[in-house]
């Protein structure tokens, strides 16, 4: 008999790295975009030379990191078909009109105008050029908003019914999918937290020049611009998490219980555990340090609304997996021919808990009489691991609160002129590059595990979703992708230590640090024609 | 003098001697061989087309024991016992 425990285990590792990887450029995309916008809105308002050049060189790390990620979304598709076939059959009916018009944004819109962003300069007018440039920015965000519709559909699948005759899920309003709230709050996080990846980007690079003492008035600018956008950012994602945990309270307690270790149903309203140790063998978080009211707060905006705990929950979902026996067995009698309107109306009455029955899939072909043990351990797979959603969370929000410690301070020096003296914040700014990344990793992990055991909640059990293959098969496509995707993650980060490094000299202007005649006093002093304040005055 | 210009940079190998451009476009070219190898090893034959499966294909899977895990517990043998829905549902 074919392991199916290992090809789902592979598949879907197949699948997280996949996207992971895919995802280390986005985020850049994303953001660098508007920052690109603002740098050029400057441009055209002033006409200052340096804008142009500061729209030019950020622009030109942009293209690298566009290039670099296009097209490393399209390996997700192919796993979709051949993978994941009954998901894919489930989802087909919801998922073809994002994604279709995630692919016309992505190939036309963006791909179009990030050519012409490229080799416009000559062609096209100023206003012209940065109508360009927000197109490639509205093109970006757009097309990131198509993926996570569909994802969103998958947390909260609204506006589509099950068909018993096609056996799958079918759209009954487009409208619903797209307004979807947990879309939309995904799309808001996940786009915001994109901009503060690129405005740490923007910063840190320009920290190294400032440490460097070279270009000063170059990198003071691209400074002010990221901390501007990075500040506002920041704290866009904090207010949008906030809001994140309140659509999770409303739609999807489990991940919420699971994200907080609430294993029993406090008295509203609950507080929120800073740190502790979950013991799942206990299910009680030993050492726990909590603030009082706050979860209640958060997942629920009330006073004295309950946030139901981990316990209470897992007898929620024993209810509805017997309800959901009872359903699969009313659909087996619909399959077997009873399409009687009694029939169709006990399948309609009981459909909803369908997927819960589902779960038992794993334990015992014959899900109508599933015994107590075998309801027990479906019931526990209801519920996701709790470490990995209790740290990840943490260590998300942890790497937040520093991204707006960084962005604060580096505004606040920056308006008060003291930026020069503040070495430690540009070091901390330059060396938290990477930060950014590491907490939509982790995010996005916490996402997609918070939804387990399910690939569409409530649904389609994950244990059901994937297609019949060989494992050797899968971990050769494995080692394939990983070779591909670390290729061009080094690639991507030669190139971008390579211009990063050579900075705006690789506009070729003649105005910039290393093209102007070598002198050690100059570099000291920030020379450089781009140069117009030296470093004591900031 | 490349050296003189940029002196601190030596320590960061190049990715070729090429314009940026034409690093870029070779880099594009050999994401899509990649890519289109990838794809003809193993993801030419989806089992889906267009998203969607044969719909008996789909009921065995989810309703007849053949397409069953093999994890230790689906192998125990289940009851005779008729499930009951509760009455106090939480939904």
């Amino acid at each position: 008999m074919i392991p199916i425990d290992e090809v789902i285990s592979l598949s879907r590792l197949q699948f997280a790295a996949t996207a992971m990887f895919h995802f280390l450029f986005v985020p850049l995309t994303l953001g660098l975009a508007w920052i690109l916008v603002i740098m050029e809105s400057v441009y055209v308002m002033t006409g200052r030379e340096i804008y142009r050049d500061m729209t030019q060189f950020w622009g030109k790390l942009f293209g690298i990191n566009f290039a670099m990620g296009i097209t490393t979304g399209i390996t997700l598709e192919f796993q979709f078909g051949t993978n994941w076939a009954y998901y894919s059959h489930y989802v087909g009916d919801i998922f073809g009109t994002p994604l279709a018009l995630e692919g016309i944004m992505a190939f036309f819109l963006e791909s179009t105008f990030v050519g012409l962003f490229f080799f416009g300069w000559q062609r096209l007018s100023r206003v012209q050029h940065l109508a360009v440039t927000f197109l490639v920015a509205f093109g970006s965000s757009l097309s990131a908003l198509w993926i996570l519709i569909a994802n969103g559909w998958m947390n909260h699948p609204v506006g589509a019914e099950f068909n018993f005759e096609t056996m799958r899920m079918e759209l009954t309003s487009i409208q619903d999918v797209i307004f979807n709230p947990v879309a939309q709050v995904k799309f808001v996080h996940t786009v915001a937290a994109g901009y503060v990846a690129a405005s740490m980007f923007v910063l840190g690079i320009s920290s190294y020049y400032l440490l460097k003492a070279r270009d000063t008035a170059f990198a003071l600018r691209s400074f002010a611009v990221a901390a501007a956008f990075g500040l506002a950012s920041t704290l866009s994602v904090i207010v949008l998490g906030d809001e994140s945990g309140y659509t999770a309270g409303e739609v999807n307690k489990v991940e919420l219980a699971a994200i907080e270790a609430e294993w029993e149903t406090e008295q509203a309203p609950a507080g929120i555990t800073v740190v502790g140790l979950p013991n799942e063998a206990q299910q009680r978080t030993d050492y726990a340090i909590k603030i009082p009211y706050v979860l209640g707060l958060i997942g629920t905006r009330s006073t004295d609304k309950e946030i139901t705990g981990i316990k209470d929950l897992k007898k929620m979902h024993e209810v509805r997996i017997r309800n959901g026996m009872l359903a699969y067995a009313a659909l087996l009698r619909l399959k077997s021919g009873d399409k009687s309107p009694e029939a169709r109306a006990a399948f309609d009455q009981l459909k909803v808990d369908l997927g819960h029955g589902l779960l038992l899939k794993k334990y015992t072909p014959n899900v109508v009489d599933a015994t107590s043990e075998q309801i027990a351990l479906a019931v526990n797979d209801s519920v996701p691991k709790i470490w990995p959603m209790f740290w990840g969370f943490r260590v998300m929000v942890g790497l937040g609160l520093l991204f707006l410690f960084i962005f604060s301070a580096a505004f606040y020096f920056l308006i008060r002129k003291r930026l020069a003296p503040q070495r430690w914040l540009l070091k901390l700014a330059l060396f938290a590059i990477p930060l950014p990344w590491v907490a939509i990793e982790v995010g996005w992990v916490v996402a997609e595990y918070g939804r387990q055991p399910w690939t569409i909640a409530g649904v389609l059990p994950t244990h059901l979703s994937a297609s019949t293959l060989q494992p050797s098969s899968l971990y050769f496509s494995l080692a394939g992708f990983m070779g591909f995707y670390t290729l061009l993650f080094v690639i991507e980060m030669m190139l971008m230590f390579k211009y990063a490094r050579k900075g705006p000299a690789s506009l070729h202007t003649g105005k910039y640090h290393g093209e102007l005649p070598h002198s050690p006093g100059a570099a000291l002093a920030g020379a450089g024609a781009g140069t117009t304040a030296p470093p004591a005055a900031v | 003098m490349a050296s003189a210009r940029f002196p601190r940079y030596p320590r960061y190998p190049h990715f070729t001697r090429l314009p940026l451009a034409l690093e870029i476009v070779l880099v594009l070219l050999i994401k899509i061989v990649i890519l289109t190898l990838l794809w003809h090893a193993f993801f030419s034959a989806p089992q889906t087309k267009k998203m969607r499966l044969p719909t008996p294909q789909v009921e065995q899977h989810l309703l007849t024991p053949s397409a069953i895990a093999a994890t230790p517990s689906a192998a125990a043998p289940a009851s005779s016992s008729t499930p009951k829905a509760h009455d106090d549902t939480h939904r």
